[in-house]
């Protein structure tokens, strides 16, 4: 699945770490999901999409 | 909690039952097969080892319940091959066994070659997603 999390975060000036506090998550999580090496849950991706005011599926798209 | 966190609480409790693990084993082994203990002494101290692993492993089953969800499915994918090793040791060692004159095994094993295996998963797939926090 691709993703705009990175973007999202670049646009905040937020670090990975200061993301994955934000979301109760490791920095390796967050950099796993913005790399594509993982897809985050349905609960996490609720989370991210509420914390950047959008919907799931402007972050994250099927490829 | 954050992973981190997570891991500094199983590491307190992973570090001293594993010693304490190590250590039983070799001293029952040695007392028992040397027959130093009497009976009823010997199921104690034979018990010691067993006590000591479970209460790693339920610090492992914490840990897994406690980290984030990135780190729980590197964790999961780790012991599925730790058990699938120990199921294709255990399988593989126990027909050999059966039906040629190979040594049995003791189910005492057990532990050890998960342990290993999973500690070599994990390692591999620590790498491989680039997480930390996931080895023993």
């Amino acid at each position: 699945m691709d993703n705009t999390l990175k973007t999202l975060r670049g646009d905040k000036g937020w670090s990975q770490q200061a993301l994955g506090d934000l979301l109760e998550v490791s920095r390796q999580s967050v950099n796993a999901i913005e790399t594509g090496r993982y897809d985050p849950s349905l609960p996490l991706a609720f989370k991210i999409a509420r914390l950047f005011d959008c919907t799931i599926e402007d972050i994250f798209k099927e490829t | 909690m954050s992973p981190k966190q997570a891991y500094s609480r199983y590491m307190r409790v992973f570090v001293p039952a594993m010693t304490i693990y190590a250590i039983s084993v070799f001293t029952a082994v040695y007392l028992i097969k040397n027959e130093i203990l009497a009976s009823p002494q010997s199921y104690i101290v034979a018990l010691i080892p067993g006590l000591a692993a479970m209460t790693f492993m339920w610090a492992h089953f914490r840990f897994i319940r406690e980290t984030d969800e990135f780190h729980r499915k590197v964790q999961t994918e780790a012991m599925m091959i730790g058990i699938a090793a120990l199921m294709a040791v255990a399988m593989t060692w126990g027909m050999m066994s059966m039906f040629t004159d190979f040594p049995e095994l003791p189910f005492f094993y057990a532990i050890p070659i998960f342990y290993a295996s999973y500690g070599v998963a994990a390692a591999y797939l620590g790498r491989k997603y680039k997480a930390s926090c996931v080895l023993l």
